[in-house]
């Protein structure tokens, strides 16, 4: 079935071709969501708001963009409004996490202290990539967890590919600054 | 290790996760719980306002009802007073002060 028959049948208030748009879509929602939260639970949760969203506005969808294109663009705003409303929760769960590593270095096993850096190198990545400004963080995680062409991301982001290029070359400077001292590792 | 390959690894990583594959019937069984609080939501407020309209229009009648129903013992003589005579407003307005 061809996405403007689905979107036509769940117009008409078929669910179960809602069901089918779902399930069509909500790997690569869910990858762009964990690409912001990088957490499972909370990909889940945001992927769950967006089809809710998508279902109440889909009669506001106009077929001048692809499908795709409208879903990605409300996956970036719901994935960034969760992180600015969970700012507060996120901190104590860091904080949280930070004190069970304290915790965890008294243990002198190699085992652990290999994992114990492996965490934390991940942990940089991700704060690393949590620290991009905001387009940047957009154009980065939509090229990098979804392999989107530069021209497809600036269709989503409303700009040039240029833009996104500049974009992307700046996010992966900044990155690889940030990340530096992993070299030596 | 390069930098990039580090990234590369933890986006791969984090890209492996798979969805649950039962969110689509969660998200159904959602939507369709919140449909209802909707058609309440809609039917709730005109119910209310009626029965708020018809106790201000009940307490207003009782009230009229109750004031009618009082009699006084005495019987005031009405006199008719002007006001123009009553006090100068030139007193006020000093108009004729200078004069």
């Amino acid at each position: 079935m061809s996405e403007e028959q689905l979107i036509e049948k769940i117009l008409s208030g078929d669910k179960e071709a809602f069901r089918l748009l779902m399930e069509r879509y909500q790997q690569q929602v869910f990858r762009v969501a964990i690409g912001f939260v990088h957490s499972r639970q909370d990909a889940e949760d945001i992927t769950q708001e967006v089809f809710i969203r998508v279902y109440r506005s889909l009669s506001s969808f106009k077929e001048k963009s692809l499908f795709s294109t409208w879903l990605y663009r409300i996956t970036i705003n719901t994935s960034i409004n969760y992180i600015n409303k969970n700012k507060r929760r996120n901190l104590l769960t860091n904080a949280g996490n930070s004190l069970i590593s304290l915790l965890n270095k008294s243990n002198e096993e190699r085992d652990a202290h290999q994992q114990l850096e492996a965490t934390e190198i991940e942990k940089s990545i991700q704060n690393a990539i949590d620290g991009l400004p905001e387009k940047q963080r957009k154009a980065f995680i939509l090229s990098k967890y979804e392999d989107l062409s530069q021209r497809e991301i600036a269709e989503i982001m409303k700009t040039s590919e240029g833009a996104v290029e500049q974009l992307l070359v700046r996010a992966k400077k900044s990155l690889q600054k940030k990340l530096a001292y992993l070299v030596g590792k | 290790m390069k930098i990039d390959n580090y990234i590369d690894d933890f986006i791969s990583k984090e890209k492996e996760e798979q969805v649950n594959p039962y969110l689509a019937t969660r998200v159904l069984a959602k939507l369709e719980k919140n449909e209802e609080p909707v058609i309440f939501k809609a039917v709730a407020p005109l119910w209310k306002n009626l029965a708020i309209a018809a106790s201000f229009a009940l307490v207003i009648a009782v009230g009229f009802g109750l004031g009618s129903m009082v009699k006084g013992d005495k019987e005031y003589i009405s006199i008719n007073i002007n006001d123009a005579q009553l006090e100068n407003l030139n007193l006020y307005t000093l108009i004729d002060y200078d004069e």
